[in-house]
């Protein structure tokens, strides 16, 4: 089996007579990744599917433009965020428009009655502790916490300063850890 | 990792987020039979390139143009400079937006969406 070279995917990509197959290339390389990324920010699976799935055809739509300038990954990742971030936002315009004034709440109501997750309460609690932070600093932390991504990996997907990761990522595990304090 | 070494005491390292049975095996599969055409794929390019460029190709054509214009036209480059060059912007933006409208072939409401967006990058 021929492992992932990104130089000749690349180059399959930019041929239109090549370019599926290429990116069979990607969707088998990076789907897995992709889609974890993506259910830690939309937590349900089926949401998850989705958004996944927009994603990549967004990305087939916008393959012609990519000039390789960044790596696949964090051009994919790019796609894959901005399509879970529009995913919920939309999910909770429609919750709104029910009269329904706390939308997270809801998401973790559906999350604990998910059939694809198999946590306890305390893994609720941290879910929960997530959702209470900014955005940035979710992202920051969703990428350091659970992939255990380098700092200077995560600069090059978020297109911030390392140090500003830090900082971010300090920020957000205190705010979480404070979240359990105050729950015992 | 020392920082969250706290949170993972109190909460573990299972992964809670389960998935179907052979859910990663076939999704590989079922994404490629969704995705359209090969030549959709490239169109997007072609399409976003050309309606990016046109309007700064003619705004630049009307610059040219208008300075030549008013250059010829005005004699008087003393008191008056400050209502010239009013005057010059206001031709600018107005010719600009009709002939973009004419030459672009977009509907009001298509340019309005594009430069609210461009507006928006």
């Amino acid at each position: 089996m021929q492992s992932y070279d990104e130089e000749k995917v690349i180059e399959l990509l930019s041929n239109p007579e090549t370019v599926r197959k290429g990116f069979e290339w990607i969707v088998n390389q990076y789907s897995e990744q992709l889609y974890w990324q993506i259910r830690r920010i939309v937590l349900i699976h089926e949401d998850a599917d989705d958004v996944l799935q927009n994603t990549f055809i967004k990305a087939w739509n916008y393959i012609g433009s990519f000039r390789g300038d960044a790596k696949l990954s964090t051009w994919l990742y790019r796609i894959a965020y901005n399509e879970s971030i529009t995913f919920l936002n939309n999910s909770k315009e429609q919750l709104r428009k029910v009269e329904i004034d706390d939308p997270d709440n809801l998401i973790i109501n559906r999350l604990e009655s998910d059939v694809y997750f198999s946590g306890d309460k305390i893994q609720i609690h941290l879910q929960k502790a997530v959702l209470e932070l900014p955005e940035k600093q979710r992202e920051v932390f969703r990428l350091r916490y659970y992939d255990e991504l380098p700092y200077e990996d995560i600069s090059e997907l978020t297109g911030t300063t390392v140090g500003g990761l830090k900082a971010s990522y300090h920020h957000a595990v205190k705010k979480i850890e404070k979240y359990f304090e105050e729950l015992d | 990792m020392r920082e969250g070494k706290k949170i993972r005491e109190r909460v573990g390292h299972q992964n809670s987020f389960d998935v179907p049975n052979g859910y990663f095996e076939h999704l590989p599969e079922r994404i490629m039979s969704v995705l359209p055409d090969e030549d959709k794929a490239f169109a997007t390019e072609k399409v976003s390139l050309w309606l990016k460029v046109r309007p700064w190709v003619y705004m630049a054509a009307l610059f040219v143009g208008a300075a030549l214009i008013i250059r010829v036209a005005s004699g008087n480059h003393g008191a008056n400079d400050k209502d010239a060059s009013y005057a010059y912007e206001e031709v600018i933006l107005d010719e600009y937006l009709d002939i973009s409208l004419e030459k672009a072939q977009m509907g009001d409401y298509a340019l309005y969406v594009y430069l609210t967006e461009n507006g928006g990058n």
